[in-house]
């Protein structure tokens, strides 16, 4: 027997670590230290089970708890690249918090809650029925709610409307698990996989939309989206980088898991077609694709820049579901292709802004400025997140948006485009706001002396910023991956070779691309050293041409005050949180039906009689229509 | 080793004659009586607790066999409900020791003991007139409790919720009584088994008209909507204790009545469903007013008592699905509830015993940091009654569900749902008063016996929510006696 092949080996490493951590949590440097441990070894396993190529694809692990109750384990290379991703981001995570929590007061157990959400993670990715996907659902969500509470104003708000999201994303699970076991019995994927073949359209569409409310919720597809800026916004910063970039993507999981696997291309394309994709398909991308709008426009209009982020992650997975819904080779492929990257890209952002947090404790935009001198090797890292978000073709997210974009243009998809299009044009301006704000421009006064990020939350960032560009050349790497996990649900990978994509519409070479951008950047820095080298000069001058309006004065040039006011002032009217109220008033009225019961419930006395007689009289009522009397 | 079952009605009925007459002369005695009952029977309990893994342990007192004599039966499910009884009883008294003079102590001890009597009576007795007997002892020692105040507010009795149980409990007990004679006039017996045997041959009128005043009376006594006027004025005034014995004790009796007298007696008599439909959709209103009204109160003993309500309504629908998953699920919401909502009636009462009047559900603002034994120990009933794994409640939902999805009842799933939804919503305020530090709040230890008892049943919600493999041999039991009136015939003609 291969111990490191069983699934279960991988949740009692992590499990050991989990509860060490959380029993040790007032000492805090053992607590961090056996999560690290844990959890880099669990990284190792999943690493060498994958380059082994040692996935037993039809294996499965039971775990008995009643007489015909069990709960089941396994993976193939699907659940894979989400294991993978999720686990192999945590150590990273988990190193880049040592510094940070260090200093911190310990109220709580980070690195214990930390680790049961990071077991819960990889156990819903391993789990192969819906029990035990709920089982390690729950696990992963609740000890986050403790996380969010930051201590800054609204943090409170923000852990109740995640408590209340997730809550209806169980609620959602616990429907999809009655459906299936209505229909056949039992709980397990391949029961699912039956009862959308024998259900009828109504099942299937009940599947489809409480997997939107299960998974979605999770993966921050619109309208249940709401929690996540505010959740995002408001936990403790070295965490929002495992929260956004690694626990997001147990959503996607799900979806993928509900639309390719569960109803599977064969129905899907049974029900004829939608602008050129299936019905339910295009209900996903264009669900998908207003996400990524809203989450686009949204974040360009903070001044919070770690909501700003949290709404960027929101269009990011918009694009993902986008990919989803269009379905087909090669927007399956971008789709799964985007999910590794973003894990990657977010992660990195989350690391830099946070690193940036921790040395001057600041996280609006309109106070920052300037951490280019200060912090360069973190401006450095962020700029290649913020490059790889933006698609901009020195890092491996060019790709994955391509693929979907191409995708998308086979199936010859009218209206997904321009609202795409608008999408990016947003996630321009937010990343150019957050790198203008944040990072360039004029440094203030009391941020002069601030130091580079610590070593120990450098690493991290720096392993994701090689790994990010690396990959840019080389996109055959994770395509073998992915082509290998799209194998699993029974779809076929679009071409690939170690350093080009192909797609229906056209090529794409990582190779060339990067040389080209290489060649440009050297055509630059050769035109630059062929003129006279300017001089320094202070910031100062560079905003006053030299000139110095009023001598001594401590003025400040950096404008990221209300950076975008003008299209803010255009965009506000149609962007004014309208979801969020739409809850808000759900909530409201559903307090006000709650509230009928003191109609009923109003102390007299005589009434509870009436009451009961009245009851009684109902029931003799249905005995005497249905019950045979007389 | 089997120990007669009918001591576990002799024992706290002693006890309770004991306690207000040694109190007389040897105050110090009287207050340890209650407990040493207590505690004998769960020593009998956990000697016959081996023998309910193979069926039934009954008794026939006064050497008088069925049909003439009162026999006793206990079912496995009757049995680990008396179990849940006597810890719910030893949770609320040990709890209470802090060395601290309470007001009514003696009159409270013995109504305690005397609910106890009567609950674990009904749950065992085999005779139908025995059991309105206990119902009877119940339904006293519920007024009288009811009318004890919560401490810090010893000087007004809490004379609306006694009122208003008294007046309610009398109409439930004459229309219990009422549904005897019936049965009795139509099948010439008193035993549960024997006039189960000879239903079919009944009127179905008669077998009806029995139907409509034991639903009516025993609904009212497990408190089903909408018959359950009398519970939040009695949960609102009186001492936590008194709502964890409500809650886990008096009600859950009736419940078992009211499914044992319905189902094993009753339905074969009736047209084929009916006593199902009536009760799983009495539930299901039960289950989605109890819990809108808790998420729309204030008042914590409110928001805790109503929950208790939509819980027997949750309760009332899963064993009325008619299938083995949802008896299942149903045995295991019942443990969970008995677990957790002690628990929580603890934790609150010691959170809010500084206040006057209404407990708002601010009072428990930044407990974890105040006291943080007593608000993890709450989170945690809090989380087990919202059925997060591991909890007995969360395979008693998960059972529920696919119960209900494998009969393809999707109103009672939208019900469900939307209950759990407001569920939530209640008790994930109290878990944000819980966490929510940003006031200090002075230190405040949470007494030890109180603490004790709170881990103890934290640690039974792990044992079972990890481990609930071992009580499916008598939930295989459970099962038998609500699907097959045959099986309870059969344990009863011994």
């Amino acid at each position: 027997m291969n111990l490191i092949n069983e699934p279960a080996t991988l949740l009692i490493i992590l499990g050991t670590g989990a509860g060490t951590a959380l029993l040790l949590w007032k000492v805090r440097w053992m607590a961090a230290l056996m999560s690290i441990i844990s959890s880099a070894i669990a990284a190792g396993v999943v690493i060498h089970t994958g380059l082994l190529g040692k996935i037993a694809s039809n294996e499965i692990w039971e775990f008995e708890i009643f007489n015909d109750l069990s709960l089941t384990l396994g993976t193939n290379w699907f659940s894979y690249l989400f294991l993978a991703s999720i686990a192999v981001l945590a150590p990273l995570v988990l190193i880049y918090s040592w510094e940070p929590m260090r200093t911190r007061q310990k109220d709580r157990p980070f690195y214990g809650l930390f680790m049961i959400s990071l077991v819960g993670a990889v156990g819903v990715t391993m789990a192969r029925d819906l029990l035990t996907l709920f089982l390690f659902w729950e696990l992963m969500t609740w000890p986050v709610i403790l996380l969010i509470g930051d201590g800054r104003p609204r943090s409170g708000k923000a852990m109740k409307l995640y408590f209340g999201f997730g809550m209806l994303s169980a609620s959602g699970i616990l429907g999809i698990l009655s459906i299936v076991s209505w229909s056949e019995g039992g709980v397990a994927y391949t029961d699912a996989v039956n009862a959308m073949a024998d259900g009828s359209t109504g099942i299937r569409i009940a599947m489809v939309l409480l997997g939107a409310m299960a998974f979605g919720t999770k993966a921050a597809l619109a309208p249940f989206h709401i929690w996540a800026p505010a959740a995002y916004g408001h936990t403790e910063d070295p965490f929002t980088a495992f929260f956004s970039g690694g626990l997001s993507k147990t959503g996607i999981y799900g979806a993928f898991l509900v639309v390719d696997v569960f109803i599977g291309t064969t129905i899907l394309i049974s029900y004829g077609s939608v602008n050129g994709l299936t019905p339910i398909g295009f209900f996903i991308a264009i669900t998908g694709a207003i996400t990524a709008l809203i989450g686009g426009i949204m974040a360009m209009m903070q001044d919070d820049a770690k909501k700003l982020l949290a709404y960027s992650s929101i269009s990011q997975l918009g694009y993902i579901f986008v990919g989803l819904g269009v379905g087909g080779s090669t927007a399956t492929a971008g789709a799964l292709y985007h999910v590794l990257n973003h894990t990657a890209f977010k992660a990195v952002l989350f690391m830099g802004l946070g690193a940036v947090i921790y040395r001057t404790g600041e996280y609006r935009l309109s106070k920052l400025g300037g951490m280019i001198h200060v912090m360069p090797l973190t401006f450095w890292c962020f700029l290649v997140g913020i490059f790889a978000a933006a698609a901009i073709p020195i890092t491996s997210g060019l790709a994955s948006k391509w693929l979907i974009y191409e995708g998308a243009l086979e199936k010859g998809v009218g209206i997904l485009v321009p609202i795409l299009f608008l999408a990016s044009a947003a996630a321009f301006l937010y990343s150019f706001r957050i790198l203008q704000g944040g990072f360039m421009g004029q440094l203030r006064d009391e941020f002069k002396d601030i130091k580079e990020a610590p070593i120990t939350m450098l690493i991290p960032m720096i392993i994701i910023m090689i790994a990010l560009i690396v990959v840019a050349f080389i996109p055959g790497l994770p395509m073998e991956l992915i082509s290998r996990a799209m194998a699993d649900i029974g779809m076929e990978a679009p071409e690939y070779s170690l350093i080009s994509l192909e797609s229906g519409v056209g090529s794409y070479s990582g190779l060339v691309v990067m040389l080209a951008v290489v060649a440009g950047f050297i055509t630059a820095v050769l035109m630059f050293f062929s003129r006279p080298l300017g001089r320094h000069i202070d910031l100062r001058d560079t905003f006053t041409a030299g000139e110095e309006p009023i001598p001594n004065m401590d003025k400040r040039y950096h404008y990221a005050w209300k950076f975008y006011a003008p299209y803010e002032r255009f965009l506000r009217p149609y962007f004014n949180n309208w979801i969020g109220k739409g809850w808000a008033k759900v909530y409201k009225v559903s307090s006000q039906v709650a509230r009928l019961h003191r109609s009923v419930m109003n102390g007299d006395m005589t009434g509870y009689i009436w009451l009961i007689f009245g009851a009684m009289v109902l029931v003799g009522m249905v005995l005497y229509r249905y019950g045979g009397w007389f | 080793m089997t120990v007669d079952p009918v001591l576990l009605i002799v024992i706290p009925l002693v006890a309770a004659f004991l306690v207000p007459i040694t109190s007389i002369f040897m105050k110090g005695l009287a207050k340890w009586i209650p407990l040493l009952g207590l505690i004998g029977m769960a020593v009998v309990m956990a000697l016959d607790f081996g023998d309910l893994y193979d069926g039934p342990v009954t008794s026939i007192t006064g050497g008088f066999g069925p049909p003439w004599g009162i026999s006793i039966i206990m079912t496995p499910f009757g049995g680990l409900l008396a179990t849940g009884m006597i810890g719910v009883a030893l949770f609320v008294m040990i709890s209470e020791i802090d060395g601290k003079k309470r007001a009514h102590q003696t009159v409270y001890n013995t109504m305690v003991m005397m609910a106890t009597t009567g609950a674990v009576g009904m749950v065992i007795t085999g005779d139908i007139f025995n059991m309105f007997v206990f119902l009877e002892i119940t339904a006293i020692a519920g007024v009288v409790l009811a009318a004890i105040p919560r401490d810090g507010h010893e000087k007004g009795l809490n004379w609306r919720g006694a009122a208003v149980y008294a007046l309610v409990g009398g109409v439930a007990s004459f229309l219990v009584l009422a549904g005897i004679a019936l049965l009795y006039g139509a099948t010439s017996t008193l035993n549960i088994y024997q006039i189960a045997e000879r239903i079919e041959g009944v009127d179905t009128f008669v077998v009806g008209a029995a139907f409509l005043t034991m639903f009516i009376g025993l609904g009212i006594e497990s408190e089903l909507f909408p018959l359950n006027g009398w519970a939040p004025e009695v949960y609102r005034g009186s001492k936590w204790g008194t709502g964890s014995l409500f809650s886990g004790v008096i009600g859950k009796a009736g419940l078992l009545a009211l499914l044992r007298i319905s189902f094993v007696v009753l339905s074969p008599g009736l047209e084929n469903g009916i006593v199902m439909d009536i009760l799983l959709w009495v539930g299901a209103a039960t289950y989605l007013f109890g819990e809108a009204a808790a998420f729309s109160s204030k008042d914590l003993y409110r928001v805790l008592g109503y929950s208790s309500i939509g819980v027997f309504g949750l309760l009332v629908a899963s064993f009325s699905l008619g299938v083995a998953d949802g008896i299942r699920g149903g045995t295991m919401l019942l443990l969970g509830h008995m677990l957790a909502k002690p628990i929580l009636f603890s934790m609150m009462g010691f959170a809010g015993r500084k206040k006057k009047g209404d407990v708002p559900l601010s009072s428990l603002k930044g407990l974890i940091r105040s006291s943080p034994s007593a608000g993890i120990i709450m989170t945690i009933g809090i989380l087990a009654l919202i059925g997060m794994p591991p909890s007995p409640t969360f395979w008693g939902k998960y059972f529920l569900f696919s119960a209900a999805g494998s009969e393809g009842q999707w109103l009672l799933i939208s019900i469900l749902i939307i209950g759990t939804l407001f569920e939530a919503g209640y008790l994930g305020r109290m878990l944000f008063n819980i966490f929510d530090t940003r006031k200090e709040r002075k230190a405040d230890t949470l007494p030890l016996a109180r603490g004790i008892m709170g881990a103890l049943f934290v640690f039974f919600i792990f044992l079972i929510g990890f481990l609930p493999g071992p009580l499916e041999d008598i939930i295989t039991f459970v099962i038998a006696e609500l699907i097959d009136p045959l099986n309870y015939i059969s344990w009863g003609s011994i």
